[in-house]
């Protein structure tokens, strides 16, 4: 799957009339045509993201109700030869393992049901990821490192708690030493931050909260607190930005928007005003959505801005899970409710 | 003469121009006193050159494209025979050829993780080959405690290259900050080291605020670089923590004055005033508050001053505000 921006523009495809549309089919095809890409030179370009990348572009599809549309044995297959010996998985084969790239191989065959490929096929059954993404975790603070060198984020941690919760394989770590750190993660604006005293960030709040809704321990949060700051980041056009004076980003319609459904505040915001914003940065020609009006499309910013649509309501999608940041019929079937 | 495991006969699709421009390209990202270069990449209407002077160096787009192809075939060509163990003079040319090519696919990709990897296990082998004989001084296959140093300073100085050159997406990027953490979490010793000059008396205090000061100086340029530089400013956190141990409070005030000059200079950046918020409350554990109430009292006057309506200050004010040493 091909990473580049474009070839689309967002609010592009004839002039924008005041009632628009999701184009799906178009997305479909825009996602679509990202994996016959495969002999252009920038599929080479971008390959650090490609399952990142494939994780986009199938819970996109699958939210646009086309889950049919990527070829699921080439897809587990693809997953599969990303996987190393200690269970860990690289962004694209022969690359090194990491917790980000683990996450999203974990992610994609879930939703493919195909988890027990995993002991069928895999270099490493499923109880050896889970080792691996839980020998990531610092006993003595609870965090999470990306990999073997070291690196902490709260994003790792997320997707730790993500990963291992979707193989059943959660009790592998320390949750409440995990919980602790998140707690310490937290700011006097109700945010949270990469780690402990680093300033609240959209992005690092959707991992923080998500975290603590994956451990059962929302009640942490100050809701109204968090709320606020959350409730801050629309605009006066209807877009979200990610902190304090930044500008808006179609991306921000997940991070920010699903936080404020962990904590049952979605109608802080403007919900109609985020949807008219997130349609305008559409290519409604080509397909793809993104970040804002005007610049180039790209797989990352069409998930996520699908993802914010679903996350409002929008008719025709199907439900995402504010959590996981998957099909809801998929996170219900696994977790049995 | 290329050995037979060398890439240039490996690579079918290389000409002889582009293998001769790459040569150019890697000559040039390892000067021999390793300094701080200004990297750019310049859009694909420029001719298709390296442009190079004493300290910068830039390249269209087009041009890097398949340099970096070629970088590429490298890295993954020595990642798929690894050789462990074969110390022989040719396996440690090759690691040396994919190292080197590290530089380019950071150069195009900044977040490549697997590069960056080889890039710290080159410097950790080294280390490993100066500790396992026990010697300091020269091992037996001729690296000493200079190679490594040597090394940390020359991964430090390629990291400020690209963190503090006009590339939009190296300016912010987390591998590159963790990376420079890494380095310097890592090599602490040898880092300080670095920093003390010559004939400088026993202890580490004086390098110690160099380089503070000095890391401090290339977080700065990062956050011009790319406002509201999130992992720059984190990295400066995670700085802070490594210094803290031999910075005398004197020094932690400078910090915090020198800091709250660049907020006031990019008041709409929430990062650097986020850090201002972080130094503020190090600064209060010390139990200096007076200074801490200077500092607001500087910033409501610089407020009313210039009329300022703003999040990312008044953020600030009201995060102060609730730490509760005002009166």
């Amino acid at each position: 799957m091909s990473l580049v921006s474009g070839p689309g523009r967002g609010g592009s495809g004839g002039s924008v009339p005041d009632e628009l549309k999701l184009v799906v089919d178009r997305h479909v095809k825009y996602i679509q045509s990202l994996d016959t890409r495969q002999d252009e030179l920038e599929y080479w370009l971008t390959e650090h993201l490609r399952l990142n990348g494939v994780y986009w572009g199938l819970t996109a599809l699958h939210l646009l109700g086309h889950p049919e549309a990527l070829p699921r044995d080439a897809t587990i297959d693809f997953v599969l030869s990303c996987q190393h010996e200690n269970g860990g998985f690289g962004a694209a084969p022969g690359h090194d393992a990491h917790m980000l790239y683990t996450v999203s191989a974990v992610q994609i065959l879930a939703t493919v049901d195909a988890v027990e490929e995993l002991d069928r096929k895999g270099k490493a059954g499923g109880e050896k990821v889970g080792e691996y993404i839980a020998s990531l975790q610092d006993p003595m603070t609870g965090s999470f490192a990306g990999d073997e060198w070291g690196e902490i984020d709260t994003r790792f941690l997320f997707g730790a708690f993500n990963a291992l919760s979707l193989l059943h394989l959660l009790s592998l770590v320390d949750v409440p030493k995990a919980v602790a750190h998140v707690q310490g993660c937290g700011n006097f604006d109700g945010g949270y931050g990469v780690s402990p005293g680093a300033e609240s960030h959209a992005g690092q709040i959707y991992t923080c909260v998500g975290a603590l809704a994956i451990a059962g321990r929302l009640d942490l949060v100050d809701r109204d607190r968090l709320g606020g700051w959350l409730s801050e980041r629309q605009l006066p056009n209807g877009g979200l930005n990610g902190r304090p004076e930044k500008l808006e980003d179609v991306c921000y319609s997940w991070w920010v928007l699903t936080s404020l459904a962990m904590i049952d505040r979605i109608h802080w915001i403007d919900g109609e005003k985020l949807t008219q914003f997130i349609l305008q940065c559409q290519d409604l020609d080509k397909g793809g959505i993104a970040d804002r009006p005007g610049d180039m499309v790209d797989v990352f910013h069409t998930v996520f801005g699908i993802a914010g649509l679903s996350l409002l309501g929008f008719p025709g999608l199907q439900a995402v899970d504010p959590i996981y940041c998957m099909p809801k019929a998929i996170t219900s079937r696994i977790f049995g409710r | 003469m290329p050995s037979p495991n060398s890439p240039s006969t490996q690579a079918t699709t290389i000409t002889s121009t582009t293998q001769s421009t790459y040569n150019t390209l890697i000559t040039a990202l390892h000067p021999l006193s390793p300094l701080v270069l200004e990297l750019d990449i310049l859009p694909s209407t420029y001719p298709s050159h390296i442009h190079l002077s004493a300290s910068s160096l830039a390249l269209p787009k087009t041009l890097l494209i398949p340099l970096y192809l070629h970088a590429r075939q490298i890295l993954f060509t020595h990642l798929s025979h690894p050789e462990t163990g074969d110390r022989s003079n040719n396996n440690n040319h090759n690691k040396e050829v994919a190292w080197k090519a590290t530089t380019v696919i950071l150069l195009w990709d900044p977040n490549h993780i697997t590069a960056a990897n080889i890039r710290k296990r080159w410097i950790r082998d080294l280390a490993d080959k100066e500790n396992g004989t026990g010697l300091v001084g020269i091992t037996e296959n001729g690296y000493g405690r200079g190679e490594v140093r040597a090394a940390v300073q020359q991964e430090l100085r390629f990291l400020e290259s690209l963190l503090t050159s006009p590339l939009k997406k190296h300016t912010k990027a987390p591998t590159l900050w963790a990376q420079r953490g890494w380095v310097v979490g890592t090599f602490w010793d040898d880092v300080v080291a670095l920093y003390k000059d010559e004939g400088e008396e026993a202890g580490i205090l004086w390098a110690v605020k160099r380089f503070w000061d000095g890391e401090l100086g290339v977080v700065m340029r990062a956050g011009e670089r790319h406002p509201r530089n999130y992992y720059a400013w984190q990295y400066a956190r995670v700085l802070f923590g490594l210094v803290q141990g031999n910075l005398i409070g004197e020094d932690v005030v400078e910090g915090l004055e020198r800091v709250k000059g660049w907020c006031f200079l990019h008041p709409r950046d929430i990062s650097g005033w986020g850090f201002l918020m972080f130094l503020v409350h190090v600064v209060v554990e010390q139990g200096v508050n007076e200074e801490v109430r200077r500092v607001v009292r500087e910033t409501r006057e610089w407020v009313r001053k210039y009329e300022w309506k703003g999040e990312s200050v008044e953020w600030f004010l009201k995060g102060v505000e609730s730490l509760r040493i005002e009166r």
